[in-house]
């Protein structure tokens, strides 16, 4: 009985934070049909730099997930072929690159780029989100878990390891790289600070920084701005949320 | 048939961006009034004068004139402002005080500029502060 009380009060308790970080969701939605729709006119007849921003955006998120995706299936695999302390060095490190905050890579990347002379081009935004580790690591944890004899048939037959990955390794993870995919896109597609800084000319530019303008277009038209800009997301997700329960269930993502 | 429905949605998605990218800015000048303009005219007016002998004499000076017929259908001028990143244009109602009536013209004592841009014609009834399209 008393028992019963106590998970009441937590479901309540969990209940009422949820309401809070839906709440300023629920809101912008709400805000975004406000004065019958006439936000909604202005953002998608009289604001062609919202368009700009939006295919700059479905082309870097879906270019970052393409070449990130085939990246981190390849380093994953490989760090599961090394053997002994190499591993453990190789894991390690991208532990430590993927615990370091954004703000501390910014600068080395600017860097970087500037020297390059990448800046203020598409590069300069896909480029660094290409290398990032978390995806290896995820990738990683679960092909820890597959079949190897599979592998190691296929390394019999052949010693390209792009035909290994593609005949042995593809197949077997397939759900954990639309689960990791899923994640590539949802970062890409949000990614604020590096367009900010990396990109000055608004040709360029993305829809996340777009919607953070309020200086130049209108504070009205960022309510369904925002709204459009969590549909590509949203969509992915929920034709996709399959694998993610897939993978989980297995208790293999980090 | 939930992810035939969600698959239906995504495509449905992209297909109207791609189509609005292409299409809301002809969409939006279509909706829009087109307005022929000109600057203000200037005409000559009888102006009266007393010489040194006391005599009324009438020369004819040039003044900021505007036609009868736009001042009875209300004056617009064509301001610029920029909105949402794009230069735009729109009519703004203008109170003129008129004088002297000759010809077809009222003369315009104030109210308006020689610089100005007024409308001359609109496919349709403006609006004070309605964007426009100039037709050049």
């Amino acid at each position: 009985m008393m028992r019963n009380q106590k998970r009441r009060v937590l479901d309540a308790a969990i209940f009422l934070l949820a309401i809070c970080m839906v709440a300023p969701i629920v809101s912008t939605f709400l805000d975004a049909f406000k004065n019958h729709g006439e936000y909604y006119k202005e953002l998608l007849f009289e604001c062609p730099d919202f368009y700009q921003t939006f295919w700059n955006s479905t082309v870097y998120a879906t270019a970052i997930t393409i070449v990130q995706l085939m990246i981190a299936v390849l380093c994953a695999f490989g760090m599961t072929q090394m053997q002994g302390w190499s591993r453990k060095l190789m894991l390690f490190l991208y532990i430590i690159l993927m615990l370091m905050p954004l703000q501390v890579t910014l600068l080395p990347n600017y860097i970087g780029l500037r020297e390059l002379d990448l800046l203020d081009t598409p590069w300069a935004i896909i480029l660094p989100a290409i290398f990032q580790p978390t995806g290896v690591i995820i990738l990683y944890q679960y092909l820890k878990t597959i079949n190897t004899s599979i592998i190691d048939a296929a390394k019999l037959e052949t010693k390209s390891i792009i035909r290994i990955v593609l005949v042995a390794v593809v197949p077997q993870i397939k759900a954990a790289m639309i689960a990791v995919s899923l994640y590539f896109f949802a970062e890409s597609w949000n990614m604020l600070e590096a367009p900010m800084l990396f990109i000055k000319n608004e040709r360029w530019q993305t829809l996340s920084v777009f919607i953070s303008n309020t200086d130049k277009y209108d504070a009205n038209i960022m309510y369904p701005a925002a709204v459009i800009f969590t549909i590509p997301v949203i969509l992915f997700f929920l034709r996709f949320d399959c694998f993610i329960e897939e993978i989980s269930s297995m208790g293999e993502l980090v | 048939m939930r992810h035939m429905i969600l698959n239906g949605v995504t495509i449905i998605f992209w297909i109207c961006m791609l189509m609005l990218t292409f299409c809301s800015e002809d969409w939006h000048k279509k909706s829009l009034v087109h307005v022929q303009v000109g600057g203000v005219e200037k005409q000559y007016f009888p102006e009266e004068f007393v010489d040194e002998s006391g005599e009324i004499n009438a020369v004819m000076q040039r003044k900021l004139a505007i036609s009868k017929k736009l001042y009875e259908n209300g004056v617009f001028i064509i301001e610029s402002f920029e909105k949402n990143g794009v230069e735009r244009r729109r009519a703004r109602k203008v109170d003129i005080v008129i004088g002297k009536e000759y010809e077809g013209y009222y003369e315009v004592e104030a109210g308006l500029s020689s610089k100005d841009q007024i409308v001359i014609d609109a496919d349709r009834m403006l609006e004070d502060g309605g964007e426009v399209i100039v037709d050049e």
